[in-house]
């Protein structure tokens, strides 16, 4: 097996939003550092307020990150702007939660379709529209020409995901960040849009980076796995390593969350509200629900540490 | 506290930009139309105060930013200039005369507008089957769309002229002495209803519609129907609940309406004759008297903008979000 | 009169409701339909003016000060002109500078509002406050005195500055929706797709708050209506223009109160106030429809 390519790599990634005024910050992404390599589907998997969100919107450079390094192949991401930060669009796209939100209601789906076709792909006239066509062929709405002048709300939950996709496909990227793209759609559809983008990456040889809360697709849609918690990258594995031994008491409460697992972890702590974000935390963010929480969990700053060859986890109990 | 400087700091920047419009209206305007005012007072007024007035509507050598210098110090002063239509009088001693009049009759029909069309809006989102409540904010789109001199004129062809009601112009009986006593404040009084009523005709449509549009959004939340639910008052739920917070959205839009009134009170005086800056500003324009002009629209601004600072102080009270946050 | 379009409840989302035609939807509205034939009969009566009356609305052979009859159904002005002929060219004039200064003072709002809330920063600081101190310097006064200097101008020049006055209550309602629209994800998605920000403003913000545009347009239009009738009221615009508001200059003039002539200062003035409930009563309409808690209660 060839050494795989490095195509995206964060490197001590910090995301922070004032609040409140006076000072104060909240750090929905406190220092992480991910991998993703070409053709390569990396699950990242939290509740929310973990910040996975904000991970993504940052790796697609939506947001700007306040530190750290994004590492675009050779080129630092991080703070680009204007014509390169167009550029860089034109490789990483985006997939969004809800295809109600991320449709304009005033435009059609041909309009919506054809702009990243028009902008980053500089097609016009017919080659547009033959691109466009193949496009929704690609993902699954057949015939086109029936839904091109039709406006999101004539459409289905899954039909408006679909051409979500097919938009983000039309800059033809490498990379695709699909943030809970099944989340807001029915059950019954879910595992439509899933095999949809199971096919693409493989037809393809796109990366995906699969952004959920929900272990189970993760599992069934990546080949690794990062776990994030208040903003940190908790634990990272390969899907079937995660599964087999999951080593962060938070992993393994997630495990033992999904169904059919024979994972049994110990209760945890739910009386907490939602993780702490602020700036000013200190220690573990997972201390105050973790089951197995020592003294000095709260105090020290728990360090990521890659144990295996593949496997890495933040807690102070791996290193006993 | 962040909230008030916030808004002092406004006051200042807007009072300033009305005195720099002030400044440079003038001076942009094509064909210099003070050159041939000039003309038209060599000699009838002395030449120091034709002097004056060049230098205040630079007809002069000196550098733009050394005029405007000088034009903001004059004002810091009080100095407005001469007024060329009451000559010598200063510009000041008619603002002095007429800013009263105006004052009383803006700020008691703004009042009573205000009041009016507030509880004619909370009625009318309140009983919303009644046939009056339904009428009420078709009716004032109507009377929102009244020009205030144009009704003016109504009144006074019919209550003045034909009926012989009221008086139709002036403020007070010119054979009255003013001061505190009864003939005189009653002459006033007669003398101010008709121009009132007008003001607060014309302007209390636009009240009625933006409070039952406020309230009818209201009475449909939540907590309206969890306080009805609970079993608050009707009275209680009308006035404490919805009414309360149906008024804090309007003050947003006082800053305009207060314009608007301002605008329609003065376009009343000029009718009515009513002595007030109004009816001055409108004898300035007509006899080319720009010093006077210029110092009545600048007094004009500072008083709306002062009213307006008011309520926005006012309105900080009101609502604690606004209070605390200071945005 | 104050603005009906309240901002935070107008989220122009009209997907989530499986829209009609939202022109169908707009006359559907009883109000909307009595506005817009209050529009509609004015703007016939307006093209329709020569063929509505035969007399030249300037020409002053007639006698003087006649009650209205069979040969002048509005009467006779004092200077012995038609009335009616005048009421009708009048509102040539009227209609077409007020709607012209809605138009203006629209577009600038557009360009005020929407251009700061996307680039946001200081740039948006700047503007913003800038819009706010035009809302709160008093148009009219203002209007008076910019007449004053530009004494006996003609009709266009009367619109556009009416529009330059005019235009910062709609910058402000307009910046806010940008401001809640431009963090929407079919904007972020259109970055993304690398449209240009003109693109953006213009082709993905705009259209969704369309209704918001047009009722503030309604409204201009209203202002713009009332304030050409005021500045011609006072002889500040163009005395020779037949309008409304010159009629009612003249007819102040004419003494026409002194002398009962009500069929001359009635029409004119009945006419703005009818155009104005008009537009107000479309702008109403527009409101309801993107705001549908209006709708029942009406």
């Amino acid at each position: 097996m060839s050494e795989p390519i490095e195509v995206l790599r964060a490197e001590n990634l910090v995301v922070r939003f004032p609040v409140g005024g006076r000072g104060r910050w909240i750090v929905p992404v406190d220092n992480i550092n991910l991998t993703i390599h070409q053709a390569e589907s990396v699950g990242i998997v939290g509740e929310s307020g973990s910040g996975k969100t904000t991970l993504g919107r940052t790796l697609v450079r939506i947001l700007e990150p306040a530190k750290g390094r994004l590492h675009w192949h050779t080129h630092d991401v991080a703070h680009i702007r204007g014509r390169a930060l167009r550029h860089y669009h034109a490789a990483v796209q985006m997939v969004f939660q809800d295809p109600f939100a991320s449709l304009n209601p005033a435009r059609t789906v041909f309009d919506q379709v054809a702009l990243p076709v028009r902008c980053h792909r500089r097609m016009s006239g017919a080659a547009q529209a033959d691109r466009v066509e193949s496009l929704l062929d690609q993902v699954g709405l057949s015939p086109a020409r029936d839904l091109r002048e039709k406006y999101p709300h004539e459409l289905s939950g899954g039909q408006r995901q679909r051409v979500a996709i097919a938009r983000a496909l039309a800059a033809d990227p490498q990379i695709i960040v699909a943030d809970e793209p099944v989340s807001m759609l029915d059950v019954s559809i879910r595992a439509g849009i899933l095999q949809l983008l199971t096919e693409l990456k493989e037809q393809l040889a796109l990366s995906f980076v699969f952004i959920t809360h929900d272990l189970a697709s993760a599992r069934y849609f990546s080949t690794r796995i990062g776990v994030m918690y208040a903003g940190q990258l908790v634990e990272m594995a390969t899907a079937a390593d995660i599964t087999r031994r999951p080593l962060h008491p938070y992993t393994r409460l997630l495990m033992a969350a999904s169904p059919g697992s024979g994972m049994k972890a110990p209760l945890p702590e739910t009386t907490q509200g939602s993780p702490d974000l602020s700036a000013q935390r200190r220690g573990c963010p997972f201390a105050p629900r973790c089951p197995l929480v020592m003294d000095r969990c709260r105090q020290a700053t728990v360090e990521f540490r890659w144990l295996a060859d593949q496997h890495g986890v933040a807690c102070l109990r791996s290193e006993e | 506290m962040k909230y008030v400087l916030n808004r002092v700091g406004f006051l200042l920047i807007s009072l300033w930009a009305a005195a720099t419009i002030n400044f440079f209206l003038p001076r942009m305007m094509p064909g210099n139309p003070v050159d041939s005012l000039i003309a038209r007072f060599q000699g009838r007024i002395s030449g120091s105060a034709l002097h004056a007035i060049e230098l205040q509507f630079g007809i002069t050598h000196q550098p733009l930013w050394f005029q405007y210098l000088a034009y903001l110090n004059h004002l810091l002063h009080g100095n407005f200039g001469v007024s060329l239509t009451y000559y010598p009088a200063s510009v000041m001693t008619v603002i002095g005369n007429s800013l009263p009049w105006t004052l009383g009759l803006a700020g008691l029909s703004t009042v009573i507008s205000v009041a009016l069309g507030l509880a004619l809006g909370i009625y009318s989102a309140w009983h919303r089957k009644g046939w009056l409540a339904n009428a009420l904010p078709t009716m004032s789109t109507f009377t929102a769309a009244i020009p205030f001199f144009w009704l003016a004129m109504i009144f006074v062809y019919l209550l003045g002229y034909l009926l012989g009601w009221f008086p139709t112009d002036h403020a007070y009986t010119s054979s009255l002495v003013p001061g505190i006593n009864g003939p005189f404040i009653l002459s006033v009084l007669h003398h101010g209803i008709l121009p009132a009523c007008t003001i607060v005709i014309s302007s209390l449509g636009g009240w009625l519609m933006n409070m039952r549009n406020n309230m009818v959004q209201i009475l449909g939340e939540d907590y309206i129907l969890f306080a009805q639910a609970k079993g608050v008052p009707d009275r209680a739920l009308m006035l404490r609940y919805a009414a309360r917070n149906a008024i804090l959205p309007i003050a947003t839009s006082f800053a305009m309406s207060i314009g608007f009134v301002v605008g329609g009170t003065l376009l009343t005086e000029i009718v009515f004759s009513y002595p007030g800056v109004g009816y001055q500003l409108f004898t300035a324009i007509e006899n080319s008297d720009y010093p006077l002009m210029q110092g009545l629209f600048l007094m004009i601004a500072v008083s709306v903008l002062l009213a307006n600072f008011a309520v926005e102080m006012l309105y900080g009270r009101l609502d604690p979000r606004v209070r605390r946050s200071g945005v | 009169m104050t603005v009906i379009t309240s901002v935070a409840s107008t989220s122009v989302d009209p997907s989530r409701r499986g829209r009609t035609s939202p022109i169908r939807q707009f006359f559907k509205d009883p109000k909307a339909r009595v506005g817009f034939g209050i529009f509609a009969f004015f703007v016939l009566i307006a093209l329709l003016a020569p063929v509505i009356t035969p007399y030249n609305p300037q020409s002053t052979l007639f006698i003087p000060l006649q009650a209205p009859d069979a040969r002048h159904w509005l009467g006779t002005t004092g200077n012995g002109q038609d009335v009616l002929a005048q009421f009708v060219y009048g509102a040539r004039t009227s209609l077409t500078v007020g709607i012209l200064a809605g138009l203006t003072a629209t577009a600038i709002g557009i360009v005020m509002g929407m251009l700061p809330a996307y680039r946001g920063g200081t740039f948006d600081l700047v503007v913003s406050t800038f819009t706010n101190i035009i809302l709160v310097v008093p148009g009219l006064p203002l209007l008076l005195v910019i007449g004053a200097y530009i004494h006996q101008t003609g009709s266009l020049v009367i619109a556009l500055v009416i529009g330059m006055t005019g235009w910062a209550w709609q910058a402000r309602v307009l910046r806010s929706q940008t401001l809640s629209l431009v963090s929407r994800d079919y904007v972020v998605a259109a970055r993304l797709a690398g449209a240009p920000d003109q693109h953006i403003i213009f082709r993905e913000i705009l259209p969704n708050m369309l209704s918001l545009v047009v009722a503030g347009l309604m409204y201009s239009c209203l202002y713009g209506i009332l304030a050409e009738a005021s500045l011609e009221f006072l002889g500040l615009g163009n005395i020779n223009a037949t309008s409304w508001g010159t009629m009612l200059y003249w007819a102040t003039q004419g003494a026409a109160l002194l002398n009962g002539a009500w069929w001359w200062f009635v029409p004119p003035g009945l006419s703005i106030a009818l155009v104005g409930m008009g537009f107000s009563l479309m702008n109403f309409a527009v409101d309801t429809l993107s705001n549908p808690r209006l709708r029942e209660s009406s």
